[in-house]
């Protein structure tokens, strides 16, 4: 066993080039036992052992390329917990010691990296997590526990669950003799699965329903983690929480999240979507403004911190990566272009497929096994704030992941491939996809009758955008709130739930990608297979850019529109708080940067169908020709790059 | 005064290493009461950490003054940090002099330090 363990120990040493064996490559080594007793332990305590392992390797970093110590010996710590595992072995009268004295005589040293860890995750009691591992028993995983599972009326049945999403569930309300899932929560830009489940105690009476999360492990243990830190201070009396650590299961990599609905009835949640038709515009942005708004503005939107940042620091992430690059096996050309933190994109603008890149001191968002691919993103060299921190993202295809480690949060010196693909690539391919009547590829749209009757073309156009300042606000935000994730509980009161990408940042983006969401759903029956139904709801979209500026009040707005009119007036709120207002500038400029970024974002979207991506396409022309008109010292004048000129997209 | 260093090794090839130095051995300089220690990767340091190519050769300074230890980052190219008590992934770098406590994280190069207690 132990041979065992010190091979594979070894071996993860050797892929992070540290050439030493630590505690921190036996205590991987002892999660990548499988069905061991580490594993299952740390799965108990709701986490996922590749978790904890890509957290460990990404606080110990790779060692350099040079590195000439190559020993692979083991350090002093490491060796004082053998010798202590050896005792421990010798005390039950065996000859070598097993995975569970290693990890008794680690969770002992409480100065070790993985302890240490360990806690930060916010397993904080090492002295229960110690008797555990001491009377730890390994159950038999062919036991499921049994939870019988049904399937409510209002449930579609043309999306069902697969087996992992099933045994998930029948972990988290393990002890229960039956659940009926009542129905899907859908919309987002996630991947997740969120369902209305409602579990029936032994007598068959139902129990209050709750929301379950389930997605990819390692997003969920981020939320959970999140949550701790950003929301669980900043709610309201009754509200969505999230109740209980995170459930995996080693039979996929999926966990599960439960949120409990703290009401006072045990009224089945609904979420927004599901009552959009229900509600006329008037009553549902009334509901917004006046119910949800106020129900989190104190904690979250209302903050209200001054906040001067570029645009790309805030919206740059929601764009399809700025470059695809591909490793090949030959020597990297020596005139390559190098990409490091501050990027500067005007260096990329003439490279074509086939260009040899090096990107520096990235760090690594995503590992894709099934693709062979990592997703890189600038990292924490672009200051702190969230959204920054994934600017710039930069697929690379081709990583040999069997002889390559990668793990989130790496951050990669050097690295370097040919261009596959550019981000204006991929956002023309979007664009015709939709079948356009105009060139994509000139600056401006013509749109018959419209006033004006040129637009900005978003694709050849958000790049100048990019590095406008912004005087705004920032605040806690939902990070993505659209109808899916507000819910509706009893006396109409207001939740939220999915707090997967709550953060710190610009405070106007939740309403502009509510409003962007809001607006496909409220449509869709409106749009048919022409352009010029779409060009009607983007009259109808102008009549109220106008109306909420407070600059045109003869035209009525669209009673379908009235909802999206209060969305403006809480932009105005939250504008006037910062006292934007009493400056020259008027401040809807804020807003429609916002409103263009995240209809671009929509209009590549594949949950949407044809009809509503085109509206989200003309959206992000009209929105950026506002902003055009709202920002004039930055655009007409406009703010010197650091490259001096940066007129070119990529 | 009691000039005394405890100084534990926290990561890579020395971790769990155990270090003592006293004025008494003639490590490190006593002026105006402080006593001082240098550390780098070079051999004329008080503390010499040879292992840690990302350590300088003359990294930083730590101070005994009043009972209270101070570190100094020397302009390292590779720079000092402390743990972010917010987040775990997030070290902060150590510009200038800092307070130390005996106990806390400190990393210069690749390697974790911490000060100990000092023996009575």
């Amino acid at each position: 066993m132990l041979t065992e363990i010190l091979n594979a120990a070894r071996q993860e040493s050797a892929q992070m080039r540290h050439y030493y064996i630590g505690v921190e490559h036996l205590f991987i080594a002892m999660l990548n036992q499988r069905g061991g007793i580490t594993s299952n332990l740390i799965q108990d305590h709701g986490f996922k052992p590749e978790y904890v392992i890509d957290s460990l390797r990404r606080k110990m970093g790779k060692g350099s390329k040079t590195q000439t110590v190559a020993l692979g010996l083991p350090t002093p710590r490491a060796d004082r917990l053998i010798e202590s595992a050896r005792r421990l072995a010798t005390k039950s009268g065996r000859t070598e010691p097993n995975e569970r004295d290693l990890l008794v005589s680690l969770l002992r040293d409480g100065d070790c990296l993985p302890v240490r860890l360990l806690k930060a995750l916010g397993l904080s009691d090492m002295d229960h997590l110690l008797e555990a591992a001491q009377a730890y028993r390994l159950h038999n995983d062919s036991q499921q526990p049994y939870v019988s599972i049904e399937f409510g009326p209002d449930f579609d049945r043309s999306k069902e669950l697969n087996n992992e999403q099933l045994l998930i569930l029948r972990r988290i309300f393990h002890g229960y003799l039956s659940i009926r899932v009542d129905r899907y929560l859908t919309g987002g830009y996630s991947e997740a699965t969120l369902v209305v489940v409602t579990p029936m105690a032994s007598d068959r009476r139902p129990d209050a329903p709750v929301v379950i999360k389930i997605d990819q492990g390692d997003r969920i243990q981020d939320e959970y983690q999140r949550y701790d830190s950003h929301v669980r201070t900043k709610l309201p009396p009754l509200t969505a929480r999230v109740e209980g650590r995170p459930v995996s299961s080693e039979m996929s990599a999926l966990a599960g999240i439960k949120y409990t609905l703290v009401t006072d009835t045990d009224l089945k949640p609904k979420d927004l979507r599901a009552i959009i038709n229900q509600w006329d515009g008037e009553t549902l942005g009334n509901w917004l403004e006046n119910t949800l708004f106020p129900a989190f503005g104190n904690h979250w939107w209302l903050q209200n911190y001054p906040y001067r940042f570029q645009v790309w620091q805030e919206y740059d992430w929601m764009l399809p990566p700025i470059l695809t690059l591909e490793l090949t096996k030959e020597d990297p050309h020596p005139t390559s272009v190098r990409i490091q933190v501050p990027v500067r994109r005007s260096r990329l603008r003439s490279l074509e497929y086939g260009d040899s890149v090096t990107v520096e001191n990235f760090v690594v968002q995503k590992v894709y096994p099934a693709r062979n691919a990592i997703l890189l993103a600038a990292g924490p060299g672009a200051a702190s704030m969230h959204a920054r921190m994934n600017a710039y993202r930069i697929e690379i295809r081709n990583v040999d992941l069997h002889r390559n480690t990668h793990f989130r949060g790496e951050v990669i010196d050097s690295i370097t491939g040919t261009v596959y693909k550019t981000r204006h690539e991929m956002l023309a391919h979007a664009l015709s996809a939709l079948e356009p009547y105009f060139d994509i590829y000139t600056s401006t749209i013509h749109i018959p009758g419209f006033s004006p009757e040129y637009l900005p073309n978003p694709i050849t156009r958000y790049n100048l955008l990019l590095d406008d300042y912004l005087n705004g606000s920032r605040a806690t935000i939902h990070g993505d709130l659209h109808p899916g994730n507000i819910m509706i509980g009893p006396k109409e009161s207001a939740f939220l739930i999915d707090f997967a990408h709550t953060r710190e940042g610009h405070t106007l983006f939740d309403w502009a990608n509510l409003e962007t969401s809001l607006l496909c759903d409220l449509f869709i029956d409106d749009l048919d297979d022409t352009w010029d139904s779409v060009i009607d709801i983007l009259r109808e979209i102008r009549v109220l850019n106008k109306s909420a500026e407070g600059s045109n009040g003869t035209h009525p707005i669209h009673p379908s529109l009235k909802s999206i009119a209060h969305i403006r007036r809480i932009a105005h709120q939250i504008l006037t708080a910062t006292n934007v207002f009493s400056g020259t500038q008027n401040p809807w400029g804020e807003y429609y940067m916002a409103l263009a970024f995240c209809a671009l974002r929509a209009m590549s979207r594949d949950t949407l169908n044809i009809p509503q991506r085109r509206l989200m396409a003309l959206l992000a022309a009209l929105a950026i020709n506002d902003v055009t008109g709202h920002l004039p010292q930055n655009i007409a004048g406009k703010t010197p790059t650091p490259d001096g000129d940066d007129t070119n997209y990529i | 005064m009691e000039c005394e260093l405890t100084l534990m090794v926290m990561s890579g090839i020395d971790d769990g290493t155990v270090r003592y130095y006293s004025l008494q051995q003639n490590e490190g300089i006593l002026r105006d009461k402080i006593w001082i220690l240098t550390l780098g990767r070079n051999e004329d340091n008080d503390i010499m950490l040879r292992q840690d190519t990302f350590i300088s050769r003359y990294h930083a300074k730590l101070r005994l003054n009043n009972g209270q230890w101070q570190f100094e980052d020397l302009n390292s190219t590779n720079g000092s940090f402390q743990e972010d008590p917010a987040d775990f992934f997030n070290d902060e770098r150590i510009n200038g002099t800092i307070a130390l406590e005996v106990g806390q994280l400190f990393r210069v190069g690749r390697t974790w330090l911490k000060i100990g207690q000092t023996q009575e």
